[in-house]
């Protein structure tokens, strides 16, 4: 089948970069990244007619667990179906002759380094801030040793499987992280291991959130109408909970 | 943001009884509107509060803005959304609409300071009753605060269950029929505040 692409083309950080078509012919079992390899594979072929070279975009897995495949595809990161990675969408959820504009997740804190690369280590210096626990180093401990409630182990669960892809704040339109945030605190704060640095932790990663230049949070809900990993609104409930409790907690 | 928003709807709701009131009557409403008239000192706090309240909403609405603007410098060239609505990202608008309306409404029945039914006494206090009636038959000024009402509608459609989240009430089991919550206290504070004049203009309340 026959897409056109429209790709955000960006020399370096500093560059004026702009949409640049290309028609590529695919079939319908290629992933959406494959479709970037196809494409290259034809840009290299011809550095004659494509001085600008082939297209840099991240990814590494190419399964849905690692996050690096932040691409915005007609609007919306990691594409158009609920749940899926950019890597693990596929050209059957695609007709002959369509359109296909891709551009990279942009934000204040994402800041563009190359086509479709963006630097999101502003996620990593939040995890840095707080997104860690203390123990004991030693043998492993005994797998029951530390029992946990089903409701909780479940919850703690559900916002543990977030893989740090940035997809909420490509999609919201205030840039804010409050969803990457509310999933990492809202982890650490359902299991016992967490406790220890629970009033700290979620005060210097909002800190660090802040300070990163995220934008705030007005409710739009499109975070997680975007998130591949389903993380679900009630996480930012509960980080705002957990502000508050902290709050409490250091005035005391 | 939550707060303030708070405080102030706590005032939309009492300020819109006070309007319903007009159904019964004359004498009730003038009664009402010198209750509040004679509160002296009290009067003065509540405006004071009010005031503070709106101040701090608005300056922290600015803030909030100009922050969410400037953590997108470049915007998207397609941007698809898939979960908000059009009140949840008109907020700021709807906010300017009703920051309009407030110093149009305070001009026009607390300063009296526009060109409209002048206010008599009767029966040893201000009419306000009969200048309320006879305004609302100008179907342009009936215009003008249906407009309002329509942005403070949509302001409260999005911030009422907006604020139950900031606040972290709403999630696991409560997240559904708390999301409905503002969407109704929207259209309820709409209609209740447009009935009134709605009612005076159609002569279902005459002087
Ligand atoms: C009767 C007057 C008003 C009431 C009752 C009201 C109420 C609220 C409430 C409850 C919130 C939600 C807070 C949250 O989710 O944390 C809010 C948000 C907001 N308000 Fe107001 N407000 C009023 C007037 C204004 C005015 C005059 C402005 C003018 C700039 C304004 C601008 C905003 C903005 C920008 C937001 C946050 C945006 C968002 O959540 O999407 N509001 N308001
Ligand atoms: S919350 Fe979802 S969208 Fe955001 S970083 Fe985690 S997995 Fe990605
Ligand atoms: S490449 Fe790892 S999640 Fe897509």
């Amino acid at each position: 089948m026959k897409i056109k692409l429209n790709v955000w083309r960006q020399a370096g950080p500093n560059a004026t970069g702009g949409l640049k078509s290309y028609d590529i012919e695919v079939t319908e079992h290629m992933s959406f990244l494959e479709m970037f390899d196809v494409l290259n594979e034809q840009l290299l072929r011809n550095p004659d007619k494509h001085p600008e070279g082939p297209v840099a975009f991240d990814h590494d897995c190419r399964e849905g667990i690692c996050g690096m495949c932040s691409m915005v595809i007609d609007g919306v990161p990691h594409g158009p179906n609920k749940a899926t990675t950019t890597c693990q969408l596929h050209m059957r959820s695609y007709k002959d002759g369509d359109e296909i504009t891709v551009e990279p997740f942009r934000a204040k804190a994402f800041p563009v380094l190359r086509d479709l690369v963006v630097d999101r280590s502003s996620f990593d210096r939040i995890q840095h801030a707080g997104g860690y626990i203390s123990v004991r180093t030693g043998a492993a401990p005994d797998a029951n040793a530390l029992p946990i409630g089903k409701a909780d182990a479940d919850e703690a669960f559900d916002y543990a499987a977030c893989i740090g892809c940035g997809a909420c704040v490509a999609a919201c339109p205030n840039a804010s992280a409050m969803l990457f945030v509310g999933a990492k605190v809202s982890h650490l704060a359902k299991v016992p291991q967490g406790q220890v640095e629970r009033v700290g932790r979620v005060t210097r990663m909002v800190d660090v959130m802040d300070a990163e230049g995220f934008g705030g949070c007005t409710n739009h809900g499109e975070c997680e109408a975007a998130c591949p990993k389903e993380i679900s609104l009630d996480a930012i409930a509960m980080l705002n909970t957990e502000l508050a409790r902290a709050a409490v907690a250091s005035a005391k | 943001m939550a707060l303030t928003g708070l405080g102030l709807v706590g005032f939309l709701v009492g300020h819109m009884a006070g309007h319903l009131q007009i159904f019964a009557g004359k004498e009730a409403y003038n009664a009402y509107a010198a209750f509040l008239q004679s509160l002296g000192g009290a009067l003065w706090l509540a405006r004071a509060g009010l005031l503070g309240l709106l101040v701090a909403h608005v300056m922290s609405a600015i803030k909030l803005n100009a922050r969410n603007q400037e953590a997108r410098p470049q915007a998207y060239a397609v941007k698809t959304n898939k979960a908000t609505t059009p009140y949840a990202l008109s907020m700021i608008y709807s906010g300017y609409t009703i920051l309009a309306f407030v110093v149009f409404h305070i001009a026009h029945f607390t300063l009296g300071a526009l060109p409209t039914t002048e206010m008599t006494e009767s029966g040893g206090v201000r009419d306000v009753y009969t200048a309320y009636v006879l305004d609302f038959q100008n179907p342009l000024l009936f215009a003008l605060y249906a407009a309002a009402m329509v942005g403070i509608s949509m302001h409260l459609a999005h911030a009422v269950s907006s604020t139950f989240r900031t606040l972290g009430v709403m999630r696991g089991k409560y997240r559904e029929p708390l999301s409905k919550v503002g969407p109704l206290v929207g259209i309820a504070t709409g209609v209740g505040f447009i009935i009134p004049p709605l009612a005076c203009l159609l002569r279902i309340v005459s002087v």
